[in-house]
């Protein structure tokens, strides 16, 4: 038994057009609200329930949408099987050919908010972009760069680009100092006193590893200094304090730095 | 050594155990269901002032609660030294006495103690009763030109114990002055420096465990208190101190808190009838994460003379707890501020000029913060040196946890 084509669409009186609206009204009212309040009240909240918090966000908005949809359609079709196949059908049909790529996007954001490959307050390098993910739409996310630039990626980037996520939702994020050195020195002691700078950092997450990896070069030794911060926000400062730190341990101790200019890898 | 030790002194009031089985009291339910129905609340506030609302409501509704009592008189200075006299901790010292033996037996000790200021040191408590050197530690900033075994080997007098209380003044955290400590911690691993008890706050020591990668054999750490174990000290307390024979009650007519019985009847005295009917002991001993120092600084610092409600029997009063005046959460925490709470707690308090070493903040900014946290309570200075005072050492321990400068207490294994 087939469906005639008037029968699909219900006869909307004035009653279900407010009702309609209503529902929009509302879903409206509240993804403006949890868009625009949650990420400022995940700021409020200690750094160790920030993330969690911040990545309820797009998932919350998500659940508004899908209950607003899910009310709004029996609204307007009668809701039998052959109904919705059609109904969908034709709709998906349209889409394919006319809004792929937004659809695309769509997609890829309700895939996003399911596998968490990147959340609001993760920090993250698409095409060699690197910035903290400061919201996650329906369609795209927006990094801001430590720069200060806003960079909207379409969320269909999932499907073909690699994203690189640093911390994953969690406090753990590795930052890497690196020092370029004479390689007239005696390793052991500057092993020591690097891992020494970054154990006395204020802004060391002390019970995570602390690790350095030392490499030859033609111009000198390349050490790399990894160690995680408490906040990924202080991650700049971080480096920078073992940077600046580093170097006056290691002009103390006498070891000089790489002088061959031009080389570095 | 698994086994916690108790003194028979105090009825098992005192006892050390190793840190991991340390529990701290929880608060009361209905303090929770408060704590939560406040957090909401102040969600709200903020949330309206986010959208441009009144920013000072919230302020506002604090200020009305706590005008119900503000015609409430503080106890005479007399008569509050002798309901909360200063403790002797002699049940304490009992207590560590049980744990590490009067000869050391069990080799070398290390024994967790709060590093607030003027904090009370059971370590050098026990030192004195068992004629044990006390070491001290040289200025920090003398530390890098010195070397930690040698400067404690100065002090010592061979055969005979020595303790070394406030571990967490023996270091700086900078690459070079985390040799002298080094060092020294070493050299009493070894053995080499005789029989030694440190004592270091548990914060300092997750750290410095951190950098010096030695096995302790025997920590411990004071059981905390629960707010029943503060009922029966308190009370001691009262009655060593000559307060008068009566009851403590929360003021404007509130519950129980506290009985004194005289001393002739204290001993008969059915423990049932000395708990209080008031939550406030269990709030207090939450608060203070059962730290006894915290709890009588608080307790002392909170008696009223009774108000006109008070009952016969009663000789003093305290606010209920939500009126209690006590450091909280600043409004306008800043990350510098957890940088300098943070490193203040790791070595128990520090000069300015030191904390310019430490962390990496501007003067003018460092001083103003320091002042701003000195305004709120949580931070004293004296003589130069800043440091954690007793009543806002729980709200800084807290709060650094919360933000993931200091480990949770579940981690401490």
């Amino acid at each position: 038994m087939t469906a005639e084509p008037t029968d699909i669409l219900r006869q909307i009186q004035i009653e279900g057009l407010l009702v309609i609206a209503a529902i929009l009204g509302a879903a409206v009212v509240l993804t403006f609200l949890v868009q625009r309040y949650g990420p400022r009240l995940a700021e409020q909240m200690p750094s160790r329930y920030r993330l969690s918090a911040l990545a309820l966000v797009p998932l919350l908005r998500l659940v508004v949408i899908a209950v607003s949809l899910a009310l709004i359609i029996p609204q307007l079709i009668e809701p039998t099987f052959e109904n919705l196949v059609a109904v969908l059908g034709a709709a998906g049909l349209a889409l394919g050919f006319a809004l792929k790529d937004y659809v695309s996007s769509l997609i890829a954001g309700i895939v996003v908010i399911y596998e968490g490959a990147y959340r609001p307050g993760d920090w993250v390098e698409v095409e060699g972009k690197y910035g903290e993910v400061r919201t996650v739409g329906m369609r795209a996310m927006e990094m801001v760069t430590p720069d200060d630039t806003v960079i909207v990626v379409p969320h269909q980037a999932l499907w073909t680009k690699l994203i690189h996520n640093a911390n994953d939702g969690t406090q753990n994020l590795q930052c890497v100092a690196d020092f370029y050195l004479d390689p007239a020195h005696e390793g052991q002691k500057v092993r020591a006193l690097l891992q020494d700078v970054a154990l006395t950092s204020p802004y060391l997450q002390v019970e995570r590893p602390i690790d350095l990896i030392a490499a030859e070069r033609p111009w000198g030794t390349h050490y790399r200094l990894k160690a995680y911060p408490v906040d990924p926000r202080d991650q700049f400062r971080f480096t920078t304090d073992l940077t600046v730190r580093g170097k006056a341990a290691l002009r103390e101790a006498n070891v000089s730095p790489a002088r061959v200019r031009g080389l570095v890898d | 050594m698994t086994d916690g030790s108790t003194s028979g002194d105090d009825d098992g009031l005192w006892a050390y155990v190793p840190p991991s089985e340390a529990r701290v009291p929880q608060p009361p339910v209905e303090e929770k269901f408060f704590t939560g129905l406040s957090a909401v609340r102040e969600t709200l506030a903020r949330l309206r002032d986010l959208g441009g609302g009144d920013e000072s409501s919230a302020t506002v509704e604090r200020g009305e609660e706590g005008g119900a009592v503000a015609e409430a008189e503080l106890l005479p200075d007399t008569l509050r030294d002798r309901m909360a006299p200063v403790p002797d901790w002699t049940g304490a010292v009992a207590a560590l006495d049980d744990v590490l033996g009067p000869g050391l037996e069990e080799g070398p000790a290390l024994v967790h103690e709060a590093g607030y200021d003027d904090a009370p040191s059971i370590v050098a408590a026990w030192g004195a009763r068992h004629g044990a050197t006390v070491l001290e530690p040289p200025a920090r900033d003398r530390l890098v030109e010195e070397e930690g075994a040698a400067w404690a080997a100065a002090q010592r007098t061979e055969g005979t114990p020595w303790v070394l209380p406030c571990l967490e003044h023996w270091w700086v955290r900078t690459p070079d002055g985390l040799d002298f400590v080094r060092s020294l911690l070493d050299a009493w691993a070894e053995g080499t420096l005789g029989s030694g008890v440190i004592g270091v706050d548990q914060h300092a020591w997750r750290y410095l465990s951190q950098a010096w990668p030695g096995q302790v054999l025997c920590r411990v750490a004071p059981r905390p208190l629960s707010g029943e174990g503060l009922g029966h000290w308190f009370s001691k307390l009262a009655r060593q101190g000559g307060g008068p024979d009566g009851t403590v009650e929360e003021w404007g007519g509130g519950g129980r808190v506290l009985s004194v019985p005289d001393r002739d009847s204290a001993q008969t005295a059915d423990p049932a009838e000395e708990i209080d009917h008031s939550s406030f002991l269990r709030s207090l001993a939450a608060y203070s994460d059962g730290d006894p120092g915290v709890a009588w600084s608080l307790w002392r610092h909170s008696l009223l003379a009774p108000g006109p409600e008070a009952s016969a029997s009663s000789v003093a009063a305290v606010r209920s707890w939500t009126d209690v005046d006590r450091p909280g959460r600043p409004d306008d925490l800043e990350r510098t501020d957890l940088l300098l709470l943070h490193a203040l707690v790791l070595h128990g308090g520090l000069t300015d000029a030191v904390l310019a070493h430490v962390t990496p903040i501007d003067q003018y900014e460092r001083r103003g913060r320091l002042r701003s946290l000195a305004r709120e309570g949580l931070l004293t200075r004296a003589d130069g040196m800043w440091r954690v005072p007793p009543l806002g050492y729980p709200v800084v321990c807290a709060l650094l946890r919360d933000e993931a400068y200091l480990p949770d207490w579940r981690s401490d294994g």
